[in-house]
């Protein structure tokens, strides 16, 4: 197995269920190095909660989920260590609201990384000049676009250097005209290598940027192929009628 | 006696009066504060035992009364043969119940945090410590100045409970009945704590609304 095969995100038989609804049923999937995987279906499909599992905002009923080869620790000063290698990004921003948007990006690295405050500036710094809110560094969340905030929150995600992202509907609470910026950072991040999984609705971008799209549909995995197969041949049933669905109008 | 007759004879005592009842209050105040957080801190915690010990102390706390936990302090402790000052015992008084009242302030603050927030600091792999510390304390603190300025002008109040045991110096309403008892100072006396003690709650609200205003959280 070479350097770039080896997985970073891999989930075996998992299962989970909020009561009677079988939220996760039986989803085994791999994630490797450098690789982006979009993961696409109805609302309601489990796909939400497979991307939150991934770094244990969701627990899980049975199976086993591994990053970079070890599994997930249950809980306590070891589960946040693994967390601070995975970096996540929220369909609501979710910025720290009374600190500033350059704070937001300091406070992790300096208390979990130990990094030094004055090395955590001027890291920020660049990551918010890389996402372009620089000029937005010393207000607060509130004051920013939501498209603004997004880019934040995904430099806030990228300070800590995790070894992947996890993206839960991005785009989802923005405005449109706000999406294309989100999507652009997205795309970067993408193709300069990071190890990727994306729950998203917008189609162009995950037959652009993705090198797998997933779909799910009631708790399961239902097809798993190249966007372009994907979206030119959709094989189940329920992937052809869900793709159907959002062109129909 | 009017009220300059009353200033002429016990003005400097009426000043000295204010000045416990301010410092009286200062450190209930601070002690509640640091007290209300810590309660609070092990309300929220992960371990069971420390939760249920936080919601027993707020519940036991806010449900006795200011006149009886003074009594139990100074007078029912000493047959354990724990004996403490007078003022220590007001002080212990005055700072247990407000700082379960402050604890369910910082709790409801606490509700204005969106969750996400936390999911959002458990994501970038803070521990709990460093999540209370850096998100949910300072949030719900700066949620919470105008119904905090409201407990310290209760926590003023209730220092009145000096005025039950022999305190020295006295405290605004121990002075009335020290007063009273030596002139005929009737209604007048207390006019004029009572005066005092609405400049002291006058100056604490606004001092409230400026730091409400200063800290408030753009959402």
């Amino acid at each position: 197995m070479t350097e770039n095969d080896r997985p970073v995100i891999e989930l075996k038989h998992v299962h989970k269920h909020f009561g009677d609804l079988h939220v996760l049923n039986d989803i085994s999937l791999t994630v490797k190095k450098g690789e982006v995987v979009v993961i696409i279906g109805p609302s309601g499909s489990g796909k939400s909660t497979l991307c939150r599992a991934v770094n244990r905002l969701e627990t899980i009923d049975s199976g086993e989920i591994l990053f970079e080869g070890e599994p997930l620790p249950r809980e306590g000063r070891k589960l946040a260590e693994m967390r601070a290698r995975i970096g996540m990004v929220f369909q609501s921003f979710n910025l720290f609201a009374h600190r500033t948007v350059l704070d937001n990006l300091t406070i992790a690295p300096c208390d979990v990384l130990k990094t030094s405050k004055k090395e955590a500036r001027q890291e920020a710094m660049r990551l918010l000049e890389r996402v372009g809110v620089a000029d937005q560094a010393n207000k607060v969340p509130a004051q920013l676009s939501g498209g603004q905030q997004q880019r934040a929150a995904i430099a806030r995600a990228l300070a800590m250097h995790p070894k992947a992202m996890l993206f839960d509907e991005p785009t989802s609470a923005l405005d449109p005209e706000m999406i294309g910026e989100v999507l652009n950072v997205m795309a970067e991040l993408a193709k300069d290598g990071m190890t990727m999984l994306i729950v998203t609705h917008e189609m162009n971008f995950a037959r652009k940027v993705a090198d797998r799209v997933v779909f799910m549909d009631g708790g399961c995995i239902v097809e798993e192929n190249t966007p372009e197969a994907f979206f030119g041949h959709p094989k189940s049933q329920r992937a052809k009628d869900f793709l159907s669905s959002l062109t129909a109008h | 006696m009017t009220v300059s007759q009353l200033l002429n004879q016990y003005g400097d005592r009426y000043l000295q009066a204010l000045f416990t009842t301010w410092r009286l209050t200062f450190f209930s105040f601070l002690g509640a504060f640091v007290i209300g957080i810590v309660i609070t801190v092990l309300r929220v915690s992960p371990i069971k035992p420390l939760r249920f010990f936080g919601d027993f102390y707020v519940q036991i706390f806010r449900n006795i009364p200011g006149a009886a936990l003074l009594i139990l302090l100074v007078y029912a402790l000493p047959y354990l043969k724990i004996t403490f000052p007078y003022d220590v015992c007001v002080l212990i008084a005055t700072v247990l119940i407000p700082s379960a009242f402050c604890s369910e302030h910082l709790m409801s603050g606490m509700n204005t945090i969106h969750p996400g927030q936390i999911e959002a600091a458990r994501a970038l792999g803070m521990t709990f410590f460093q999540l209370i510390r850096r998100v949910v304390i300072p949030q719900s603190l700066r949620s919470a100045v105008l119904p905090l300025t409201n407990l310290m002008v209760a926590t003023m109040l209730t220092t009145s409970l000096g005025s039950q045991v022999p305190l020295r110096p006295m405290e605004l309403t121990g002075i009335v009945s020290y007063i009273n008892t030596r002139s005929a100072g009737g209604v007048m006396a207390f006019a004029i704590s009572a005066a005092l003690y609405c400049l002291t709650g006058l100056l604490i609200g606004a001092a409230g609304s400026w730091i409400d205003r200063k800290v408030r959280i753009l959402r």
